[in-house]
């Protein structure tokens, strides 16, 4: 019923793929929320960085060059060589700024993509979060009030670690860059530990 | 092009959102299992994603010097409350709402956490902390 590991693993490397060449960004899904909850917050900030991100950027990459051409013409002019172009450029965000309603729609359609996916299984239903859930989280306000706190490090823990599954585990680590690695080893790793404990607290 | 952004970003969150619940990362028991490494299927997923996204990124790399994500003093203690948070809740942040869609409105309490420790972690960084805790997306 579910997809093999291959198929999933190739969905989602594959997206997170396409993701950076269609928006020279890195995915992430904690992202997004902050980018929101910080536009909603500075909301004369969000207005800035949209209107800077409007300027015509072809006109802004033409001025760019002709400026380093005119350096390098004066350096050229005055016999010293002209610096050979670094083998790898810093990646330009093709979209400078994310509009926080482009961040909305994002959470928007993660919504309906599973919606869409439960509906074409058959088991689109309002419906609880299965059994595992009803034996650790119990019923009731008390699990509304455990999911609402686990949420909470959730979220306290992305932002503070600066990236969440898809940023850090995905796009990260990926790249075996220092702090995914050590965030993505963490968060199994505690996740592997509390799981062990939450079976020996209710067995 | 704030219009085609928008689009862009509908489609991407759309098939993150499809692609997850049909993975099986949006079942609660389906992660727990993954945990206790009694089912090892979504953990050879992850590991094939990050295959897949590896060899594309190094690709890349050769011609593009891609974000660097290095560790801060928040990397450590983020990540552990973010996975006691996962295995409690069965659900990292893009999950939760997947959740939603497919009809566990229990997860509308998880996906309201995730925004509120979000939003706290906002406030105590800006009180306390001077780092950069780096983002993504």
């Amino acid at each position: 019923m579910f997809w093999p590991w291959w198929l999933g693993g190739a969905a989602l490397g594959g997206l997170a793929l396409a993701y950076w060449f269609a928006e020279r960004r890195l995915l992430g899904v904690s992202g997004q929320v902050t980018g929101i909850l910080d536009a909603v917050e500075h909301p004369e900030d969000e207005r800035k960085a949209a209107a800077m991100a409007r300027v015509d950027e072809a006109a802004l990459l033409g001025a760019l060059e002709a400026a380093t051409a005119e350096a390098a013409g004066s350096a050229a002019a005055s016999g010293t060589e002209r610096p050979a172009t670094s083998a790898r450029v810093p990646a330009r965000p093709r979209t400078l700024h994310v509009a926080a309603l482009a961040r909305a729609m994002f959470l928007i359609a993660l919504v309906l993509g599973g919606t869409v996916s439960a509906a074409l299984a058959g088991d689109l239903a309002v419906r609880d979060l299965g059994d595992g859930a009803r034996r650790f989280l119990g019923e009731g306000p008390g699990a509304i009030l455990l999911l609402l706190g686990g949420g909470v490090m959730v979220g306290f823990g992305t932002r503070m670690a600066g990236g969440c599954t898809s940023g850090h585990g995905l796009c990260g680590s990926s790249r075996l860059q220092p702090g995914s690695l050590l965030s993505t080893a963490t968060f199994f790793g505690v996740g592997i530990a509390f799981s062990y404990l939450m079976e020996w607290l209710v067995r | 092009m704030i219009a085609a952004s928008v689009v862009r970003h509908a489609l991407f969150g759309f098939l993150l959102g499809f692609f997850l619940s049909r993975i099986g990362f949006s079942d609660y028991d389906q992660v727990h299992r993954m945990f206790l490494f009694t089912d090892l299927r979504l953990f050879l997923t992850f590991c094939a994603a990050v295959a897949v996204a590896g060899i594309g990124f190094l690709a890349v790399s050769r011609r593009t010097l891609l974000p660097p994500r290095m560790i801060h003093p928040g990397t450590l203690l983020g990540s552990v409350a973010f996975g006691m948070g996962w295995a409690l809740i069965g659900a990292c942040p893009g999950v939760a709402f997947v959740q939603i869609g497919e009809g566990k409105l229990a997860a509308l309490a998880s996906v309201g956490g995730i925004v509120l420790g979000n939003w706290i972690y906002g406030r105590v960084h800006r009180r306390f902390f001077r780092w950069d805790v780096g983002n993504c997306g």
